[in-house]
């Protein structure tokens, strides 16, 4: 087990390390640098002023060098300097992680919330009139892309019915409904995203699991129809359906970029796209990173979760 | 550990005729419509009324006969540009499904074939890519190179290819735990025979559906990147830069916004029913 | 009994809803004190320094939370604002400014002439890579006189310098490198927090000299995707919405709730940039034939809808400008002359042109292209729309110097109304048309250095009429920002160059 444990961690850390090596050198490929377009509406300025502030942002030394110190100031925790203001990359992702986790969090349980009873209701009668209702509703909501349900959501809600505000955003701490009510588009858009791919997966699981000699088993034992479904099938449905959520929060975050555009929401992914365009690559490198870390961290997790609940696994057999 | 949404599939003896028989009406609908909307894409310039670039002082028309999906801002007639963004969106989506199943097919077989330590790096390697937020990615490259039908079909490919990776190697390594390949194996035949007739087809199906599946994700890819500016350039269209201009001026003219999108609704929906079908062919003949 | 309570409810309710009725038909004579507006605009806030200035939004930040020695009131004159008044020698070479007394930074600590001194040294050093170097790059020493009195020596005469430095704020020099976390000035507002590119709070300053703003608070904030940034300001969720897309105005004007503030005389004007150093364009023929193969109004109608004014003899300057002058070519719409002057430039049918855009912003430029490349295409030319993003965009010509051979490329400038900062913008080392002329030059310096308003006017004729001969820049209208806010809302103002004032701002 520990040696399980362990070589799953090692893993991850290696996992890390190359993304941050690939992170930095593809964004290096980009045309323009932080100096040209902070400097890009400043007429007058001349070439050498631009060379004279590249060097003193630390642009002008070789790649493998701006690397080692990126990532050794990232084993120190200090990852870096925003090359725009006076603002360190720590406080900026601080600033705006809140945002992110929250939109993130509420769209992962706001999509089990829809996805586990759907998955329920359509495992015990598969093929089912409901059954099939559901999956044809889940098989359109896999076909929308996640802006197009937000815009269409903002269509209903925000312009038509004037419900829900079309963007923005509120601190917790300041205004707690406020903030609420503003995560209601976002969050709902990015669960029905999700929500029919977790559906699918689970529903299943869950029939290969009710169909099962086990649970002939424990029917004929006696134990009543819900018991059974919920007690045995779920939980042994679920244990697959943990990768399952593992690459959903991948999912979700990937598309949480595009959401955090649609709806102004200031999280780490409009951090990232902002970074971008003003070719910000000390905030840029660094949140990318982080992104990739936190699916790479919930992969980890889900992982060692596997083999915690599987025994099977833990004896070392081939990974599937 | 083969996990339960897998599809494996067992050699049967049925016909080919047999099986064109079996399939559902649902395939035939996906079929269908995705031919016809292919179709009427590549016969854009037969079928299209207007010029797509031609301009007229008759701007944000509704939709009405003449024009059918209504006019653009500078007066555009939307059916032509519809049916030439087809042509576009659907060279997009062929390419970049090519370029995914191309290379992900290859690394996962070398993945399943290879085993132990190469496997390892092969498929952290796909992890790795997969990890990084992927419209940040295309963002980056796209900026980096330029957004032309070509090289979005190859970055977009790219963005793909490790899930195909993963997936063909999972499939082809519960193949290969089959007892007939290891029949095959004791049997003395060569890599090639190994490849070309035991595996091969028996993966086909998984192949398909994964394939079909990536068309849709091109699409839907291309759209979400058109959405925040990088799409193709004007004059040029795809669905998702039409939808994207569309949104824009929505309060102008909504059908502008309304065919595209709805477009690119109906055949990534048509492409995950086919998948489906495909996929669920398959799990009715290999269970017992 | 019932009646006659009935009839006392209903007197009442009819008075009460008389009286509603009168309230929101405008706003009330009596404003009142208090309240917060929220403001949104397409762009971000990166960072605080009025030197720095990254983005043009930056500058709705100038009038709220910094003063500099002058300012621009709402008529577009100059008028005082640190300094009480201002002189200068008869060769105008020596400004001397008064400063008001009694003011206070938001630290506390008291201006005086010393720290106004400092500031412009920070300004004027060759360090600080700012936008107004350009315009005081002749001052070759600030002194403080005494306390209150500062005193500018100049290089060369400038009799226009009080409008020279509207937007040199004085800043505290001493904590510059924390100006981003707390930003000290004299404005009527002060930083309560700013979250980069997403929001910055203001709250009013109590200690301000001026006088006092009546908003309690102001919160800026970016509103990255345009539709919903519409729908917000239609649902209230916004007061204010900087710089509305064109398309949307007019819908926005027909709405009750919404009022449409506009810049008394416009003076944005799309700069669609040419090397004039690399072919075909630098050849005058080609830049002329470019010129006329603009339809300047269908893009005013098709990508500006209708928010502006056409240019049609090329010129910066609008024709509502006092300063318009000159002897002017009108090039108008004209593809036979285009063609014509196309040849003689050695640009012929078959050849192709590019037009390098930004892609996802500014759609006015994206279908100014197209209306250019549908112009082109009658007379053979092709013109490849090449749109990226800001960073590669900004890196292909600039800055000024650089080589981009038979490119097109869109760009806008805001200025004031003023030609001496609207067209120094031809300045070489400042366009990235990398244009020298001679004739220009020396007109452009005889217009700075005259202190009667009538030579002066003949000066800027002459070089109004140079720049429109030479064709060194395309210029084919002049747009009006749009700024939506909700009709509650009143006191706000834009300068002519699109820059909003929220100082006066009253519910």
């Amino acid at each position: 087990m520990t040696r399980f444990i362990i070589r799953r961690v090692a893993i991850s850390i290696v996992m890390l390390i190359a993304t941050s090596l690939l992170v930095f050198i593809v964004l290096r490929l980009l045309p323009g640098d932080p100096i040209i377009t902070r400097l890009g509406s400043t007429p007058g300025v001349d070439a050498e002023t631009i060379e004279r502030l590249r060097e003193e942002a630390g642009l002008g030394a070789p790649i493998w060098q701006q690397y080692l110190s990126w990532f050794g100031g990232l084993l120190r925790g200090d990852f870096g300097q925003s090359y725009f203001n006076q603002f360190s990359v720590n406080e900026l992702i601080a600033l705006r992680l809140p945002a992110t986790l929250e939109v993130t969090g509420l769209s992962v349980i706001a999509a089990i919330l829809i996805a586990v009873p759907a998955a329920v209701i359509s495992a015990l009668r598969p093929l089912g009139r409901i059954d099939r209702f559901i999956t044809a509703t889940s098989t359109i909501g896999m076909a929308l892309p996640q802006f197009l349900i937000g815009i269409v959501l903002i269509v209903v809600f925000a312009v038509n019915l004037k419900w829900l505000p079309a963007r923005g955003f509120v601190p917790f701490d300041e205004d707690p409904g406020g903030n609420l009510i503003r995560m209601i588009l976002p969050a709902f858009t990015l669960a029905l995203a999700s929500a029919p791919l977790i559906m699918r997966f689970l529903r299943a699981s869950m029939i290969e699991v009710l169909s099962s000699p086990f649970i002939r088993t424990a029917r004929g034992k006696g134990l009543n129809a819900w018991g059974v479904v919920i007690g045995h099938g779920l939980r042994n449905a679920l244990i697959p359906s943990l990768t399952m959520l593992g690459l959903v929060v991948g999912y979700t975050l990937g598309g949480v970029v595009i959401i955090e555009y649609v709806f102004g929401i200031p999280g780490l992914g409009s951090l990232a796209i902002d970074a971008v365009f003003k070719r910000d690559y000390a905030v840029l490198q660094s949140v990318v990173l982080l992104i990739s870390a936190m699916f790479i961290v919930t992969t980890l997790v889900v992982d060692l979760l596997y083999g915690v609940l599987d025994p099977r696994l833990r004896i070392g057999a081939r990974r599937g | 550990m083969a996990d339960p949404a897998s599809i494996t599939l067992k050699r049967t003896n049925s016909s080919r005729y047999g099986k064109l028989r079996e399939t559902s009406w649902q395939t035939w609908v996906a079929v269908v419509v995705l031919a016809i909307t292919v179709i009427g894409s590549v016969a854009a310039p037969l079928i299209a009324p207007f010029d797509p670039t031609e301009q007229s002082k008759d701007r944000f028309a509704g939709a009405s006969f003449e024009h059918l999906f209504g006019t653009d801002e500078l007066g555009r007639d939307l059916f032509s540009r519809v049916l030439f963004g087809g042509q576009l969106t659907i060279f997009i989506a062929i390419g970049a499904t090519a370029v995914a199943m191309a290379i992900g097919v290859v690394w996962g077989m070398l993945a399943a074939f290879a085993r132990g330590w190469a496997d390892e790096i092969l498929m952290r390697l796909a992890d790795t890519v997969m990890a990084i937020p992927q419209m940040l990615f295309a963002l980056v490259f796209i900026s980096a190179f330029g957004a032309t039908p070509e090289r979005l079909a190859l970055i977009i490919g790219i963005l793909l290819t490790p899930t195909t990776a993963r997936l063909v190697r999972s499939t082809v390594l519960a193949e290969i735990q089959e007892d007939y390949f290891t029949a095959a194996v004791a049997y003395g035949a060569s890599p090639r025979r190994l490849l070309f007739n035991e595996v091969l087809p028996n993966v086909r199906t998984p192949i398909l559906v994964q394939t079909a599946i990536n068309a849709a994700n091109v699409i839907l890819l291309e759209a979400s990147m058109s959405f925040v500016g990088l799409g193709i350039q004007p004059p040029d269209a795809t669905w998702g830069t039409l939808v994207q201009q569309g949104y824009q001026k929505m309060y102008q003219s909504f059908s502008y916004v309304l065919f595209p999108a709805l477009l690119i609704l109906i055949t990534i929906w048509m492409l995950n029913l086919l998948a489906d079908q495909l996929g669920a062919n398959s799990k009715s003949k290999g269970r017992s | 009994m019932l009646n006659r309570k009935a009839l006392a409810g209903g007197i009442l309710a009819a008075t009460l809803v008389l009286t509603a009725g009168c309230a929101s038909s405008g706003p009330s004579e009596e404003a009142s004190t208090g309240g917060s507006i929220t403001v949104a605009a397409a762009q971000g806030i990166p960072q605080l320094n009025p030197a720095i200035r990254t983005f043009a939004w930056e500058e709705v930040l100038f009038p709220l939370l910094w003063n500099g020695l002058s300012k621009t009131n709402e008529q577009g004159e100059i008028v005082p604002d640190l300094a009480e008044s201002w002189e200068a020698t008869a060769d105008q070479k020596t400004w001397t400014f008064k400063l008001r007394d009694g003011v206070t930074f938001s630290n506390g600590e008291a201006l005086t002439a010393a720290k106004v001194a400092a500031s412009f040294e920070y300004y004027l050093d060759g360090e600080t890579a700012t936008q107004e170097a350009n315009k005081i790059s002749m001052v070759s020493g600030v002194e403080a006189i005494d306390e209150l009195t500062v005193q500018f020596t100049l290089d060369e005469p400038v009799a226009t310098f009080p409008s020279a430095i509207v937007w040199v704020k004085v800043l505290d020099v001493d904590s510059l490198d924390t100006i981003d976390k707390d930003p000290i000035g004299t404005g009527p507002f002060t930083v309560e927090s700013f979250t980069p590119d997403d929001s910055v709070t203001l709250v009013r300053n109590e200690d301000y000299f001026g006088d006092a703003p009546a908003l309690d608070e102001i919160v800026l904030v970016t509103a990255a995707e345009s539709t919903s940034a519409v729908t917000g300001l239609r649902s209230g969720d916004l007061d204010v919405l900087w710089s509305v897309p064109a398309g949307d105005v007019e819908q926005l004007e027909g709405e009750g709730s919404i009022s449409i503030v506009r810049p008394e005389s416009p003076s944005q004007w799309p700069s669609w940039e040419m090397d004039t150093t690399s072919a075909p364009f630098n050849d005058v023929h080609a830049r002329q034939a470019l010129a006329y193969a603009i339809d300047r109004e269908t893009i005013l109608e098709a990508a500006y809808y209708g928010q502006g004014a056409v240019s049609p003899t090329n010129n910066a300057l609008s024709e509502n400008n006092p300063w318009f002058g000159g002897d002017l070519t009108d090039y108008s719409y004209d593809l036979d002359m285009a063609k014509k002057l196309f040849a003689e430039a050695g640009v012929n049918e078959g050849d192709t042109l590019v037009w390098w855009g930004i892609a996802g912003a500014y759609p006015e430029w994206n279908t100014s292209g197209e209306i250019l490349q549908a112009s082109l295409k009658e007379i053979g030319i092709n013109l490849d729309i090449q749109n990226n993003d800001i960073g590669t965009w900004v890196d292909e010509f600039y800055p000024a110097g650089k080589s981009y051979p038979g490119m097109i490329v869109p760009n806008f400038q805001s200025t004031p109304p003023e030609p001496a900062y609207s067209l120094n913008f031809y300045l070489p080392g400042r366009c990235e048309c990398n244009w020298v002329d001679e004739d220009f030059l020396s007109a452009f310096s005889g217009a700075l250095a005259e202190p009667d308003d009538d030579a002066r006017k003949a000066q800027w004729a002459t070089v109004q009429s140079v720049i429109n001969e030479q064709v060194p820049l395309i210029v084919p209208l002049q747009s009006t920002v749009a700024t939506g806010t909700s009709s509650e809302l009143s006191g706000i103002w834009v300068e002519g160059g699109g820059q909003l004032h929220l100082e006066s701002a009253t519910r």
